[in-house]
């Protein structure tokens, strides 16, 4: 099961990496929204996080043109902001409020990948 | 003895019948009744041989009897006296109707007072009733000295002798009855004979009353006469002086009213049974008679008498009193109206009289001639008059043929005759006449027929008056009259209209006419002095002759006036052929051409041969084709304004120096009004925009006088007043525009009106629903008196609301930029911090795994900070539901109760009665409302917080109250303002967020609070739906 981690935090890459590996998930990470879209073409991946805030192209642009691409693949929107009564983060199929508690994230996953199964 | 009783008795018998004889004859006799009596008694007394026989009469006034006559035998007179008829035999006489016998008075004693023995001792009596009417009106009586047995006989003979005497004494009374009213009759006769001689009624009415008042013996005589409704005293004897005035009276009123009124004599016996109605104060008279004065049927007046005398005093009027009255009125009533008459026919005479001395002098002093004559023209009267005009005096012309009349117009004047034959009246002729000297002379003439009185022509008369002089002045005044009603007309016309066009086509078309000033063409120059041009401007005249024949023949019989009124109302138009060569004109002002002169030199130019004259260049002449003109300056006080240039192009009629004087004499008026014209245009121009502007400016300006009394307003005032323009002006200004009854303080109208300077200043109005700045401005008439104020009002309520509004959305903006800043900054490291920190924990197994805990719970802790933070800035959207707002406030009591106890403090809850259902997000109120407990739970140590929920209006109300610290006053105004906090920890948000649902929910928040004395916020939410 792979997954594609979208955000320009180092820190936050390393450690969504490290904690979603240890709960048994293939994890590549996208710094930019350029690689980000590179990534979903080459990785192949199964699930995708995407940070609205973005330094070249926004988190809600990224979620158009991945649905696009391969509208079957589910993202999950991650931001600190509450988008929620933003009509575009509709189109994604779950929205998590970032935190230092992955836990929100992590049920959001198994729940989608439950989903796919 | 028998034979001597037989003898006596035969005697007796005999000298019975001689005494009857006797006494019939006197009573038949014409004598007077005392007469009578006398012979009567002297008769008894000798025949019967009787001491006395006499009569005596009752007076029933005094109630007594008197002896009227006795006689003794001795043929002498016995003393008269009177008895009094309470004497027993006289009362036995009168109750009985019997005769009384007395043999012997002594034996008698009670009829002692009717023999009286004590003077003539006389001792018998016999007192026989003399019975009239079945009354008794006097006793007769024989006595006799010594005591006498009266016989049967004799007792018989003097009752039959009293009934003679009853007879004579009826006789009598009627014979002086008779000669009484004959004795009336002749006075009253004299007395008609004598008024009706005197024809001065002001001495006869005297008369009348005088002489009536003597014949009938009265106290007073009264003569009124009608004038109109009211009844005049014109004449009165004895009436008391005091009353003359006074006792006017009108037709109805009083007796001689009513008399007059009714045409009815009136006898009165007694005023005090009279009816109310005939009343009148005055005169206290008894009785009265009052007959009307009449000629015909026609009542002139009233003769009343009042108060008949008799030698006893006031007695009644009888009925013969009145018919004798009524004579004696008809005869006054004849004599009266013939002395009205007389005065009448002596005034008119007079007036005859007089009418005929006034005409007389009128005629003799008449400075016209007078003349009369015969139906054939001979003269019979010549008055001064004539002898002047026509210089012949009277003996020269009488009984000639009118020797005034010339010539030439005898047979004129033969027809005059004829005509005035037929009865017509020739007035006001004018013709001529010749003097005595063969000087012609005007006159005006009126001739009429002179009527005999069955109304025949039986002469002429004639009045002349010499009109030559007159005649002269008037064709004088005609020739000036019509100079002045043209140039006055011409006036008028240049200033009747105002608009500029109309006004200068009015004065060429005044020019050309032949009414007006009769040129054949006109045209109008003016100056532009921006360009220091002269421009032909306007033309009016024919552009060729045959188009002049036309319009000439088109204008005949038109008055100058009606073709003006045709150009003032039909509509403009600058085609004609010559406004359009006119309009091509146009001419350096820099140059000398005769136009630049006229218009430098100021005076008019007539130029008789263009050709010839330098100044005229060829171009005019080229263009106008005129060989002689005129130019006339238009002169405005000292402007030139312009010039009219006119010629005589198609008549070829020289242009006279007079006519250029009188154009330019006119011009004077016609460039006046031009200005005028301009003027107005230019007023109007400027007017009509400033109007616009006036109207269309949106805030409200209106003005006032100096008494607040609105004159004008503009639409907007209308508009947001709400009422017709009518309705404003001339009403107040602060009822109008604040509702209040006097001016109000806080308009700065009051300042104006105080310091006379203009003030400007934001008012708060809720009379109008709002905030306006307003500025008022004193106005001041040319003298600098104060006159009223303009206001000009301008509604901000929206502006300022849109002012609060941008503010706070600026401030909300820019903590928003700030918030997405700060999270994008801090939240993702704080994600990292507490991320790892939250590994380290799992993997740490010692002691550190505590400290890796503190920091997870820190990085938690800020993290809700930010989240508060964005959930501030983040535009919610509100759900809103029925509530209990009691509930809603009780569940946040629980809820808080903990944290408050942890204080030591007390929370008190006062619930409205029954429950607050409101419309409210729940979530969000129990947000604001649990921020504020929290706050006042901070700012109070060991005291009481008091939450209480009440209704107030339309508005629940939930109050929280704290004895707490209380609030600064300088920070007041900023406690709802975000990150504003005095407190050490928190955020400065949770008031803010409090203030923003409140907002949300279109509810207010109130704070009052004191430094050290506690705080009180009130909560105000709509109840809507309720």
């Amino acid at each position: 099961m792979k997954l594609l981690i979208v955000d320009d935090d180092l820190n936050i890459q390393r450690l969504y990496k490290e904690e979603l590996e240890e709960e048994g998930y293939d994890v590549v990470i996208a710094s930019t929204g350029k690689d980000a879209l590179e990534m979903f073409e080459k990785e192949n991946p199964d699930i995708v996080t995407l940070d609205i805030l973005m330094p070249d192209i926004d988190g809600i642009s990224l979620l158009r043109k991945m649905k696009e691409q391969r509208p079957d693949i589910p993202i999950i929107m991650s931001t600190a902001y509450d988008y929620r009564d933003d009509f575009a983060v509709w189109a994604s199929e779950a929205y998590i409020v970032k935190s230092s508690d992955l836990s929100e994230l992590k049920k959001t996953i198994e729940k989608l990948v439950s989903e796919q199964k | 003895m028998a034979e001597a009783t037989e003898n006596r008795h035969d005697k007796e018998m005999s000298l019975r019948s001689e005494i009857l004889i006797k006494v019939a004859q006197i009573a038949s006799s014409t004598l007077e009744l005392r007469e009578i009596l006398d012979i009567i008694t002297q008769t008894v007394a000798n025949t019967l041989n009787m001491e006395r026989c006499s009569v005596c009469f009752i007076k029933p006034e005094g109630k007594i009897v008197c002896i009227e006559s006795s006689r003794g035998s001795g043929s002498k007179p016995v003393n008269v006296f009177c008895l009094k008829n309470d004497d027993d035999a006289v009362s036995t006489i009168f109750k009985d109707l019997k005769p009384v016998v007395v043999d012997d008075i002594r034996k008698e004693p009670r009829l002692k007072s009717i023999v009286n023995p004590e003077s003539n001792g006389l001792l018998s009596l016999l007192a026989v009733p003399i019975i009239r009417d079945n009354a008794v009106t006097g006793i007769l009586m024989v006595q006799k000295r010594e005591p006498y047995e009266y016989t049967r006989e004799e007792i018989d003979l003097i009752t039959i002798i009293s009934h003679h005497i009853c007879a004579a004494i009826y006789n009598a009374e009627l014979y002086r009855s008779v000669k009484t009213q004959l004795d009336e009759l002749k006075v009253i006769h004299e007395i008609g004979k004598a008024i009706t001689s005197i024809l001065n009624i002001d001495d006869l009415l005297p008369y009348i009353c005088k002489e009536v008042s003597k014949v009938f013996n009265v106290r007073g005589c009264v003569l009124r006469l009608l004038d109109g409704e009211s009844l005049q005293i014109k004449a009165s004897h004895g009436l008391p002086e005091q009353f003359k005035d006074e006792m006017d009276l009108c037709i109805g009123e009083g007796v001689s009213g009513n008399v007059a009124l009714t045409g009815e004599p009136m006898l009165i016996d007694d005023t005090k049974k009279m009816p109310e109605n005939l009343r009148v104060p005055g005169i206290d008279s008894t009785s009265v008679i009052c007959v009307p004065l009449t000629i015909g049927d026609h009542i002139i007046g009233t003769l009343g008498l009042y108060d008949k005398k008799d030698e006893w005093g006031v007695t009644t009027f009888t009925i013969d009193d009145l018919n004798s009255l009524m004579t004696f009125a008809s005869a006054s009533s004849i004599a009266i109206e013939n002395a009205r008459l007389y005065r009448a026919e002596l005034d008119r005479e007079k007036e005859v009289t007089q009418t005929k001395d006034y005409l007389k002098s009128l005629i003799d002093d008449s400075a016209d001639a007078i003349i009369t004559s015969n139906t054939d023209g001979i003269i019979i009267s010549w008055n001064k008059g004539a002898e002047n005009i026509y210089g012949y005096p009277e003996d020269e012309v009488m009984d000639r043929f009118l020797p005034m009349v010339p010539q030439f117009l005898v047979e004129e004047e033969k027809n005059f005759i004829e005509r005035i034959r037929n009865k017509e009246t020739l007035r006001n002729l004018e013709t001529i006449r010749q003097t005595k000297n063969g000087r012609l002379i005007e006159v005006s003439l009126t001739l009429s027929p002179i009527l005999d009185s069955s109304g025949n022509v039986m002469g002429i008369s004639g009045i002349s008056r010499d009109i030559s002089e007159k005649k002269l002045v008037e064709k004088e005044l005609i020739r000036k009259n019509q100079e002045l009603s043209r140039l006055f007309f011409i006036n008028s016309v240049v200033r009747s209209t105002l608009e500029l066009d109309k006004l200068l086509k009015m004065v060429l078309t005044v020019v050309t006419m032949g009414d007006g000033l009769g040129f054949n063409r006109a045209i109008l120059f003016l100056n532009d002095e921006a360009e220091n041009i002269l421009k032909g401007t306007m033309g009016v005249g024919p552009a060729s002759p045959e188009e002049a024949k036309d319009i000439w023949l088109a204008m005949e019989g038109k008055s100058l006036g009606a073709i003006i009124e045709e150009i003032e109302s039909s509509p403009f138009h600058l085609d004609s052929h010559l406004d359009k060569l006119s309009q091509c004109l146009s001419i350096n002002l820099g140059g000398d051409c005769i136009l630049c002169r006229c218009i430098k030199e100021k005076r008019p130019f007539n130029i008789q041969n263009a050709k010839n004259e330098p100044a005229v260049t060829p171009y005019l002449i080229q263009m106008l084709g005129a060989d002689a003109f005129g130019v006339v300056p238009l002169m405005s006080r000292d402007n030139v304004i312009g010039l009219i240039w006119v010629d005589n192009l198609f008549t070829g009629r020289p242009i006279k120096d007079e006519d250029l004087q009188f154009l330019m004499g006119f011009s004077s008026h016609i460039a006046s009004a031009i200005e005028n014209a301009r003027l107005f245009e230019n007023v109007t121009l400027a007017q009509s925009e400033l109007r616009n502007i006036f109207e269309s400016i949106s805030d409200m300006v209106y003005y006032t006088d100096n008494d607040s009394t609105i004159k004008r307003i503009n639409q907007a005032v209308v508009r947001k007043i709400g009422k017709p323009e009518k309705e404003i002006v001339g009403r107040k200004c602060y009822e109008i525009f604040h509702g209040k009854k006097e001016p109000w303080e806080k308009c700065p109208h009051s300042k104006v009106l105080n310091f006379k300077k203009p003030f400007v200043g934001e008012i708060e109005d809720p009379h109008l629903g709002g905030t306006f700045v307003v500025s008022n401005s004193p106005i001041f008439d040319s003298s600098g008196t104060f006159v009223g104020t303009v206001h000009i009002s301008r509604d901000i309520t929206e502006l300022r609301t849109l002012r609060e509004r941008v503010v706070h959305s600026e401030r909300m903006a820019a903590l928003g930029e700030l918030a997405a800043r700060v999270a994008h900054e801090i939240r993702n490291p704080l994600i990292s911090i507490g991320g790892f920190a939250r590994r380290l924990e799992k993997k740490l197994t010692d002691d550190t795994k505590e400290y890796a805990k503190i920091i997870v719970n820190e990085v938690t802790r800020l993290e809700n900070i930010l989240k508060e933070i964005l959930g501030f800035v983040k535009s919610s959207r509100i759900v809103k539901s029925s509530v209990d707002i009691n509930e809603m406030v009780s569940s946040i009591v629980t809820f808080i109760t903990p944290e408050i106890n942890q204080k030591q403090n007390r929370i008190v809850m006062e619930l409205f009665d029954s429950p607050i259902i409101s419309q409210i997000d729940a979530d969000k109120i129990n947000e604001a409302v649990f921020n504020i407990i929290s706050n006042a739970n901070q700012a109070t140590d060991q005291g009481n917080i008091t939450v209480r929920t009440r209704l107030e209006g339309n508005d629940a109300v939930i109050e929280i109250m704290d004895i707490g610290c209380g609030i600064k006053e300088e920070d007041l105004k900023n406690i709802f303002n975000p990150f504003f906090t005095t407190k050490t920890a928190g955020t400065g948000l949770g008031l803010a967020v409090t203030h923003k649902i409140i907002q949300e929910h279109n509810g207010k928040i109130k704070v009052e609070s004191a430094w050290g004395g506690g705080t009180a916020f009130r909560i105000y939410l709509p109840l809507e739906g309720r």
